[in-house]
């Protein structure tokens, strides 16, 4: 188990494109948001796939950064 | 991982990145992180450990460790809030210097009193304490003995010393650091109302019009309360006023609409100019005061309460302002008055209502102004349209007024006669015992009323308003507590000074101090201290943690703390709280309660009931009671514990997993095989049953955030006296002031009594339907008078002494609080700028502060929360390190016999 909490930053232009996106993504939950920033969490079966997973989010068009904050290994 | 694990840590993860962008958690996921890092715990209702204002708490335990507190939101008094001491209630607890073993002065393995601190079994403990008070009754009889306790018992713990001392050893020495702290608002209740306790209570706040603080810096002291205050000011800015009136300016007077700044004592001349400015512009409701109130008056020569060998419990030479406050005007200044009502200063007698107006003319605005104005700086004008201003709010007919006070009057060598004016003024208004009206003493110590007043853990008194010196009162707690007759001692007991000074003098030879630091406590401390440690006496002090007290000691008993036992605690508005055993005691401590019963086993009726010397007894001697025996069932080998605490077939069975225990330990249950606490309660209760001072079932205080006594038929009472709120007043009555106590009284005058006259009878009595009716309200004409120790050319400051928010009383728990000690690690000495630059002291300097008892240093502060009028300064008493009362005088007011550490002469350099 690999669990990663994300800090991420978007366009507001896609915001609804990236809500449709996380609504679908089971392995990705929205925490918290504020304006243009959200803290999401990332649960993984083990780190290659969450860093695989990561690249897949960052390549999202309108997302402007994301940056790991810290993760849980079990 | 099973899911709330899970959710947990994402929640976790979450909240720190949040955190590191700097932004806002939402309540899920707070909610979240609540739920998992709470798991496991277990929360219950208690009540907070420090002041008289009983908030209820919430507090949860994991692992036999107390690891949070927050205000119980079903509170009607705190609602969820808490102060900064309050919510440190868990940390009190885990100071590193907890007793945990008892502690004998011992050289060659025995009890030697010069000897050094070694730890001993509670076995040799209770051994070597049964066997000096075996040799004290021996030598000097039960007088001999005293116990001093505290308005911080827990209710079960106060009335199982009193049973103890009263019934067991059959002296009457025991007595609670209240009478250092409620003592005079005791008097003024009795001599009043005849019963204890205000009749009012905290709702009073939110339904009052006006708010005036007469020497009670709530704000500090009583801060949740304070916060209602503040919410009912700001609720309602316009139509609410504040008045704070105080010897110096302080943290109250940031709210206040009014600040009044007077000089000590003259709050009696104060009340004064506020009654007769009701008479002389019609304000006086005569209605209320003819049908339900009578004028009185008692001596004015009754001393101070200092030794009887001090030259002014002989004589006083009046001062001018005495002279015209007593109506002699400014020639009879210099008139020699001896003092002859020192030993009868609670006497009294009726006067008419011509008197009561003669006695208050000379209380004219500019005799009273001239004479209080306490700040120097300010413009006499300005100070008498303040005065104005006061009596204005106090006489508008529609406007609702509620008069708070602690120690600013209770500490005060006129202490019940302040606290009568207060009534005096409410009363003439009619303004009292109704929502949003009243004067109410507000209590100092947790359970002052609860503990040491309705369970009686004074010198002269047995539970609910009962009293040693009254043969009927004695009957029925020898009743009660199925004692032979003639069991107790009649006589009263020595008061908390006396037995300090009985201490030194060597009458006393054996004192147990419980829940209290007397040798820090106590005015004049130096003496008390030597008196300690004078050879053949023996000090026991019960406490949780190192004192001043356990430095004078030669046996230190470790006791267990609030949440470490069951107890309860009745607050200032007679609300009675229970709470149940949270977390084990640490080491071999064990709660004051289990301490008594032990005690107890280890005499034989043989040991104390036999003849007992007492000098003013009959012949010398209390009755032998031994011959009485077997027709109460009882044997001379039968111990104190079997006869007190556990008769064969009575008690309350300890069961852990009832629905009231909950699953709570009971470490005193346990041991002794019962439900000690609950049979004590069951027991004491009986006391107040049909007279006022009803309470509930045991089982009942558990289930609600406590009930304010007396609880008739399952119902409390609100407000007293007022036929709306209180089920002892008749229909048809609407007031009756029916405390029983001191209400058959001489006629007289303002000269004194005319023991010609028949007695005046103002009890209330029972009509033919069993109604209880008629029962009277006293106003009390009380003069001006000088305190005994004044500011002159070699002491020139007066000094003030107090709490503050950070620290409860001596400080023994909350200096062990990391964060409040920091808050506030020493006692500083607040003075004026001026006063200051005079002396050449800046603020952080140290300065040396003397009285002719003896003298202290304390870091200055000139820019504080307390702001002294110029001539005035003020120290905290928390701070063992500033032991400031060395300086005090041991003054007290001579009815209560309460100690006033509000006023004494000292003088201050660079240190």
């Amino acid at each position: 188990m690999y669990i990663s909490a994300l800090y991420l930053l978007f366009d507001p232009r896609v915001e609804d494109r990236l809500r449709g996106y996380l609504v679908e993504a089971t392995d990705l939950e929205l925490m918290a948001e504020e304006g243009q920033k959200m803290i999401l969490t990332l649960e993984s079966t083990d780190e290659p796939t969450a860093r695989r997973r990561l690249s897949e989010l960052e390549a999202l068009p309108g997302v402007l950064g994301v940056q790991v904050s810290g993760f849980y290994v079990s | 991982m099973d899911c709330q694990r899970r959710d947990f840590i994402k929640a976790s993860l979450a909240a720190s990145a949040a955190l590191a962008v700097g932004m806002e958690l939402p309540p899920k996921l707070l909610a979240a992180l609540a739920q998992e890092s709470e798991a496991g715990w277990q929360w219950d209702r208690a009540v907070c450990r420090f002041c008289g204002t009983g908030c209820t708490l919430q507090v949860a335990t994991e692992n036999n460790k107390l690891v949070a507190v927050k205000g119980d939101p079903e509170s009607p008094v705190n609602r969820g809030m808490l102060c900064v001491k309050g919510y440190y209630n868990a940390k009190i607890l885990y100071g590193a210097d907890r007793l945990t073993k008892p502690l004998l002065r011992m050289s060659g393995g025995r009890f030697d009193k010069n000897g050094e601190f070694a730890p001993v079994s509670w076995d040799t403990a209770f051994n070597v304490m049964a066997e000096q008070i075996k040799k004290t009754l021996n030598d000097k009889g039960p007088v001999g003995i005293s116990m001093f306790g505290s308005g911080q018992y827990t209710i079960d713990e106060g009335y199982a010393a009193n049973k103890l001392i009263k019934a067991g050893f059959r002296s009457n020495n025991i007595e609670p650091n209240a009478r250092h702290c409620m003592a005079s608002a005791v008097v003024g209740f009795f001599q009043t109302f005849g019963i204890d306790e205000p009749p009012g209570n905290y709702d009073d706040i939110e339904l009052t019009d006006t708010l005036v603080l007469w020497g009670a810096n709530m704000a500090e002291m009583h801060p949740m309360l304070w916060a209602r205050v503040t919410a009912t000011k700001l609720k309602r800015p316009n139509q609410v006023k504040l008045v704070n009136l105080s010897t110096y300016q302080n943290r109250s007077s940031d709210l206040a609409d009014l600040e009044i700044i007077f000089k000590p004592n003259t709050d009696l001349a104060l009340f004064n100019y506020l009654a007769k400015y009701l008479i002389d512009h019609q304000a006086v409701d005569w209605d209320f005061v003819n049908k339900y109130t009578t004028f009185a008056a008692g001596p004015t020569d009754i001393g101070y309460g200092l030794e009887p060998t001090h030259p002014k419990e002989n004589e006083i030479t009046l001062s001018p302002a005495e002279a015209v406050g007593m109506g002699l005007g400014k020639s009879g200044a210099g008139t020699k008055v001896a003092q002859k009502n020192t030993g009868s200063a609670a006497k009294h007698w009726t006067i008419s209502k011509a008197d009561f107006i003669k006695g208050l003319e000379p209380y004219t605005l500019d005799y009273v102004a001239e004479l209080a104005k306490g700040d120097a700086d300010e413009p006499l004008e300005s100070f008498k349209e303040k005065l104005v201003v006061l009596a204005k709010l106090y006489a508008e007919k529609s406007r609702k007024v509620v008069s708070f006070w602690t120690m600013g009057m209770n500490q005060h060598v006129r202490g019940s006669w302040v606290n009568e004016q207060a009534y005096m003024v409410h009363l003439l208004l009619g303004k009292q015992a109704t929502p949003g009206n009243g004067a109410f003493s507000l209590t100092g110590q947790p359970s002052a009323c609860g503990t040491a007043r309705e369970v009686g853990t004074f010198a002269h008194r047995l539970p609910a308003d009962t009293m040693i010196d009254n043969p009927d009162h004695r009957k029925k707690a020898e009743s009660i507590w199925k004692l032979p007759a003639g069991t107790l001692n009649p006589f009263p007991g020595s008061h908390a000074v006396k037995m300090m000074r009985e201490l030194e003098s060597g009458k006393i030879d054996f004192f147990w101090s419980h829940v209290a630091n007397p040798f820090q406590d106590y005015a004049n401390a130096n003496r008390w201290v030597k008196a300690a440690r004078r050879p053949g006496s023996f000090i026991v002090v019960s406490d949780a943690y190192p004192t001043v007290s356990c430095k004078v000691a030669d046996l230190i008993l470790p006791s267990a703390m609030i949440f470490e036992k069951w107890g309860a605690y009745g607050n200032a508005e007679r609300r009675t709280q229970h709470w149940r055993e949270q977390v084990s005691p640490p080491g071999e401590a064990k709660g004051d309660l289990w301490q008594y019963l032990e005690l107890s086993k280890r005499f034989t009726l043989l040991d104390v009931w036999g003849e007992v010397k007492l000098e003013q007894a009959e012949g010398g001697y209390l009755p032998n009671l031994i011959p009485k025996l077997s027709s109460m069932g009882y044997q001379e080998t039968d111990s104190l514990f079997d006869v007190l605490f556990q008769r064969p077939g009575e008690g309350s069975p300890w069961d852990p997993k009832s629905e009231l225990a909950k699953g709570h330990k009971n470490h005193i249950a346990e041991e002794q095989g019962f439900f000690v606490q609950k049979a004590l309660w069951e027991e004491y209760r009986q006391f107040g049953q049909g007279h006022g001072h009803d309470l509930a079932s045991y089982e009942t205080y558990f289930k609600v955030p406590g009930l304010r006594w007396p609880v008739v038929k399952g119902k409390e009472t609100p407000w007293r006296y007022n036929e709306q709120y209180d089920p002892y007043v008749a229909s048809g009555e609407t007031f009756n002031f029916y405390g029983p106590a001191l209400k058959e009284i001489p006629q007289g005058d303002l000269n004194g009594p005319n023991l010609e006259l028949p007695k005046v009878k103002l009890f209330a009595f029972k009509d033919d339907q069993g109604n209880i009716r008629g029962g009277k309200a006293k106003i009390f004409f009380r003069p001006y008078m000088d305190p005994p120790e004044m500011p002159d050319q070699e002491y020139p400051f007066w000094l003030c002494t107090g709490r503050v928010i950070e620290h409860w009383h001596s400080g023994t728990m909350t200096r062990r609080v990391p964060e409040l000690y920091k808050a506030m690690p020493h006692a500083t000495v607040a003075l004026h700028p001026a006063d200051a630059r005079a002396f050449g002291l800046a603020s952080g300097d140290f300065a040396l502060i003397a009285s002719r008892r003896g003298e202290v240093r304390a870091r200055v502060e000139i820019a504080g929360r307390n702001k002294m009028p110029k001539g005035s300064i003020f120290v905290p008493w928390f701070d063992e390190h500033v032991l400031i009362n060395k300086l005090t005088l041991d003054q007290t007011c001579p009815l209560s016999k309460q100690t006033d550490y509000k006023k004494c002469a000292v003088k201050i350099t660079k240190a």
